[in-house]
């Protein structure tokens, strides 16, 4: 079976389990949306399918298994974008992006031709090439993720798996972003992405996985995913649904109504949401 | 452009390579009596011939090692933990090498062999990888391998103390204090030979490093989505140190200072490229060691100035200078 199909995916640590048995198949190509609230097991979910840390299930991509495939394969296969946008030295951000070059160069070869022109179209991809010589720690912080995002698209894998890459940009730039997932979709790839903003990800994935507390609890188009009551039980929010130019997309409106009263009674809601315990049932 | 910079690396390279070459000439022709090196193997007198084979050639090759080993370490290990203050010493090799060479004073058993002193200090390197690798073990962390580190360095230098405290013999305690402080004066050929093999091949294992270290700037998540694995990178990196920097310090004690200025000074000039760093650092401590030693026979020739004071004289106020400079450039 092409595509990425995940088996029961189980990451533990210590005594409860970040993720909890995840299983999805995903016929390539497609614009897959990671949503959920904080401390959902996103991010982890993440780094398990991308093999950066142990778990149990698996994950197939084309037919191999990605937590079984040797580091310098996989490395073609799939590229990672932690939501961490670190780069510890002051690196021109055309040598940021060339890393990304890595994995196709000898150990002790330059970059090849099509190495810079791998370089160079994800630096236009990004608009981040009128500050291609610039020092990365220069940059503004939407302008240094932008730069770490032309990175990933530069590693030219099938698979790209980036954590909350649209989070600090502006509007123009996160739609161009989804712009820019939607045509790597549209030549043959596929793409698993972690947001937060709910419109931006109703509006331009084709389908979503919802997960809370570990487990995945809705699979399937925005529009099957993001209802107004499942909304309301894991986010503790109420939408609105919108029809945008004929396709589906959500606004949150305000906390619910149902969800706050019940969860203030708990514990008062705090500002990020973080830790925010719901007692409400999960839905299977 | 990355061609420009790419340009701009080999011309480092070979400037840095050809002040290496300047300063290893140098280094034969200056001593106590000037010799010109290329006339006294044409047609000299057999005494020139001598002092240059017997006494600046082996001074000349162990400054031309010692340094490009410290100066290569430490490029590697601050590309390694991403930090700017990482030397050479950070991992306990040289402590431990130091407390080799000191247990072999104290013992008598320079007396027995001459070669005794390096033998014991290489000894003591290698026990403290075998050390490390025993406290930090196949999970790898880095801040592990650091705290390790910090702990074989306290422990070496506190039985090195102890070695001094309990040292029945005022002329053992004095050898020690002298050895303790790094030279390169009265080496011979044999302290090549010995050293030399394991610094050639530290050296290898260091620069193997140097692409993950590139990768390593992205962090190692990133680093290992790249293909790099982090665990041979680092055995890498703490066996080339072992290796090389205990070879080093078994040869010409404890030289400060080399690993931790000479990465970052040019650092800038390759682009903050940790991958990139790492042959002009050889090269850059290279030339750094054998200016410092000829340095040492220009300033106090009767004296027998230690290099090791030489090196941290110069490298202490250079470094707040570069840092205030940094600082400054910042602001």
């Amino acid at each position: 079976m092409s595509g990425l199909v995940c088996d029961r995916i189980t990451v533990p640590r210590g005594d409860r389990l970040t993720v909890d048995s995840v299983s999805f198949a995903a016929p390539r190509p497609q614009l897959i949306g990671l949503i959920g609230p904080n401390g959902a097991g996103k991010s982890t979910l993440m780094r398990a399918v991308a093999g950066l840390l142990p778990a149990s299930g698996t994950a197939v991509w084309n037919g191999e298994d990605l937590t079984a495939m040797s580091p310098a394969r996989r490395a073609r296969a799939l590229a990672f974008m932690p939501q961490e946008r670190t780069v510890h030295w002051p690196l021109a951000c055309r040598e940021v992006v060339m890393l990304a070059r890595l994995p196709y160069q000898g150990a002790f070869a330059g970059p090849s031709a099509a190495d810079r022109r791998a370089v160079a179209e994800a630096l236009a991809a990004m608009s981040v090439d009128g500050f291609a010589d610039r020092a990365f720690d220069t940059l503004s912080g939407g302008e240094q993720a932008r730069v770490l995002i032309a990175r990933m698209l530069a590693q030219d894998p099938d698979l790209l798996i980036a954590d909350e890459p649209a989070s600090g940009l502006d509007p123009a730039h996160q739609i161009a972003l989804m712009q820019v997932f939607r045509d790597i979709v549209a030549g043959g790839r596929s793409v698993l992405v972690s947001l937060h903003d709910l419109s931006l990800a109703s509006r331009w994935c084709d389908r979503l996985l919802l997960m809370d507390q570990g487990r995945l609890v809705a699979d399937g188009t925005p529009e099957e995913v993001m209802t107004a009551d499942r909304m309301a039980r894991v986010y503790g929010i109420a939408v609105r649904p919108l029809t945008i130019g004929g396709s589906f997309a959500v606004v949150p409106e305000g906390l619910a109504p149902s969800a706050s009263a019940q969860t203030s009674e708990v514990m008062p809601i705090e500002e990020e949401g973080e830790g925010n315990e719901r007692c409400l049932p999960r839905i299977a | 452009m990355s061609g420009g910079r790419g340009i701009r690396f080999p011309l480092l390279v070979a400037g840095l390579a050809s002040l290496v070459a300047g300063l290893f000439f140098l280094s034969l022709a200056v001593g106590q009596v000037w010799i010109d090196p290329l006339s006294a193997f044409s047609g000299g007198s057999a005494a020139d011939r001598l002092i240059l084979a017997e006494i600046r050639l082996p001074r000349a090759l162990l400054g031309l090692m010692v340094g490009a080993i410290l100066g290569l370490s430490g490029a590697v290990l601050q590309g390694l933990l991403r930090n700017p203050l990482a030397e050479p010493g950070l991992l306990g090799v040289s402590a431990s090498a130091s407390l080799g060479a000191v247990l072999a004073i104290h013992g008598g058993l320079v007396a027995v062999h001459a070669y005794a002193l390096p033998l014991s200090a290489l000894i003591g390197a290698l026990l403290s990888v075998l050390l490390l690798q025993a406290l930090v073990g196949r999970s790898g962390e880095i801040l592990t391998l650091i705290l390790a580190g910090v702990a074989l360095t306290s422990l070496a230098g506190a039985l090195t103390s102890l070695v001094l405290n309990l040292s029945p013999n005022p002329f053992a305690a004095m050898e020690i204090v002298f050895w303790m402080l790094g030279s390169l004066t009265d080496r011979s050929m044999v302290h090549v030979g010995l050293a030399g093999p394991f610094i050639v091949v530290g050296a290898v294992l260091l620069l193997l490093t140097g692409r993950a270290l590139e990768a390593l700037s992205l962090g190692q998540e990133v680093a290992r989505s790249l293909g790099i694995r982090m665990g041979r990178t680092r055995a890498l990196a703490v066996l080339g140190t072992a290796l090389g920097v205990g070879a080093a310090t078994a040869v010409s004690g404890a030289i400060g200072f080399v690993g931790l200025i000479v990465p970052h000074l040019l650092r800038p000039l390759v682009g903050h490229r940790p991958g990139r760093l790492l042959p002009v650092s050889a090269l850059g401590g290279a030339a750094f060691l054998l200016a410092a030693d000829l340095l040492v026979r220009v300033i106090l020739p009767g004296r027998d100035l230690k290099l090791g004071v030489v090196t941290a004289i110069i490298g202490a106020p250079f470094f707040l200078w570069l840092l205030l400079s940094l600082k400054r450039r910042a602001a």
